[in-house]
């Protein structure tokens, strides 16, 4: 049993099991909170915590999953290419609340590790948080931080921002359609996004071109940070 | 057939792609993603439509519906730092939700000043967009 437990194939198995579990989940009870990523995560680090699969056997299994992901990041020139007409009528907006945002973004987290006195580790994991996750990723490696703790950022970061985004616009008295989905989309990437399309087919449009934005600005911000430091 | 051909095609192309940020991220002398360095070649590739989306469209969107499942073995990497977490376990929450709100703000009244100000200068272009 413990051979075919500790199988290459099993962990791929749990991965995608438990995600089509969360798939379904989301869909019949539509709470955009209960995301498949979350839940098969959550399930997977129970198996992996008691020690069912070892947390080395399940990383080296599903490595043919990370070895995508690349691929998959690539493939996110898709979204730029598809929206590049309504970036173009909307450019310097979409770029400079982008930029702008993504540069808060990165001085609040940082502001309030310090604050907080945060281990550096962490710190590193949470300042790409606001980004969509695969570029996330890539900034928390770039500093030296945790994937797991930034992936787990960026989750809570997007149902944060997916579930106050009507009430925050609300509060800030934001009426503009293109400036509620840029907002939504630099500040809670793909999750935000979902919900930006519910309030609206211009916020959601401005969300996901804003998503591939902030994402570069935050990307090239890092670049010149380390560049610099 | 037929369309197994096309899709190892598409695949190809992008990994070749992949690849092709590797070696440029290899050579410059700043940090940056080789990832992000592919996703730029592609979108530049696709703009000028050296690349036809049509082309790619089947792998992308198999890709792109279906990207989260492969962030589920990275965030597992988080049990590998358990005692580093419940230490900050409360602050790492409450930094994720703050910082949502001042973004949405800060970004959200940018745009709308960028707005004003380009309606002011170009109040004729403004309107018939």
């Amino acid at each position: 049993m413990k051979e075919i437990l500790h199988l290459p194939l099993t962990s791929v198995l749990l991965v995608f099991s438990t995600f089509s579990l969360g798939l379904l989940i989301q869909r019949k009870t539509k709470i955009s909170v209960l995301n498949p990523l979350l839940i098969s995560s959550i399930i997977c680090a129970v198996v992996v915590y008691f020690g069912v699969i070892p947390v080395d056997v399940f990383l080296e299994g599903t490595k043919v999953l990370t070895l995508f992901l690349p691929v998959a990041t690539v493939l996110l020139a898709s979204n730029i290419y598809l929206h590049a007409k309504k970036l173009k009528k909307y450019a310097l907006p979409i770029v400079i609340g982008c930029f702008v945002g993504s540069l808060t973004s990165m001085a609040a987290i940082m502001g309030l590790c310090h604050l907080f006195g945060v281990d550096a580790i962490i710190t590193a994991s949470l300042i790409g948080k606001s980004t969509t996750t695969p570029i996330a990723i890539e900034i928390t490696n770039i500093l030296g931080g945790v994937e797991g703790i930034g992936v787990i950022a960026v989750l809570i970061t997007g149902m944060t921002g997916s579930s106050l985004a009507p009430l925050m616009a609300k509060i800030f008295f934001v009426k503009n359609a293109v400036a509620e989905g840029i907002a939504i989309g630099t500040c809670s990437h793909v999750i935000g996004t979902s919900k930006a399309v519910e309030l609206g087919e211009v916020q959601g449009a401005m969300s996901s071109v804003a998503i591939g934005i902030s994402g570069l600005c935050s990307v090239l911000l890092i670049t010149a940070a380390t560049a610099i430091f | 057939m037929n369309t197994t051909m096309k899709t190892t095609t598409q695949l190809s192309i992008i990994i070749a792609i992949c690849l092709l940020g590797e070696m440029i991220a290899a050579v410059l002398p700043i940090t940056m993603p080789s990832s992000i360095i592919g996703m730029l070649i592609l979108a530049v590739l696709l703009i000028t439509k050296a690349i036809k989306y049509e082309g790619i469209q089947k792998t992308s969107e198999f890709f792109l519906a279906n990207i989260a499942i492969l962030y589920v073995p990275s965030s597992i990497t988080i049990l590998l730092y358990l005692d580093l977490l419940a230490e900050s376990f409360v602050k790492i929450i409450f930094i994720c939700i703050a910082t949502v709100p001042v973004v949405y703000f800060v970004t959200a009244y940018t745009v709308k000043l960028v707005m004003a100000l380009q309606d002011k200068n170009h109040s004729r272009k403004q309107k018939e967009a």
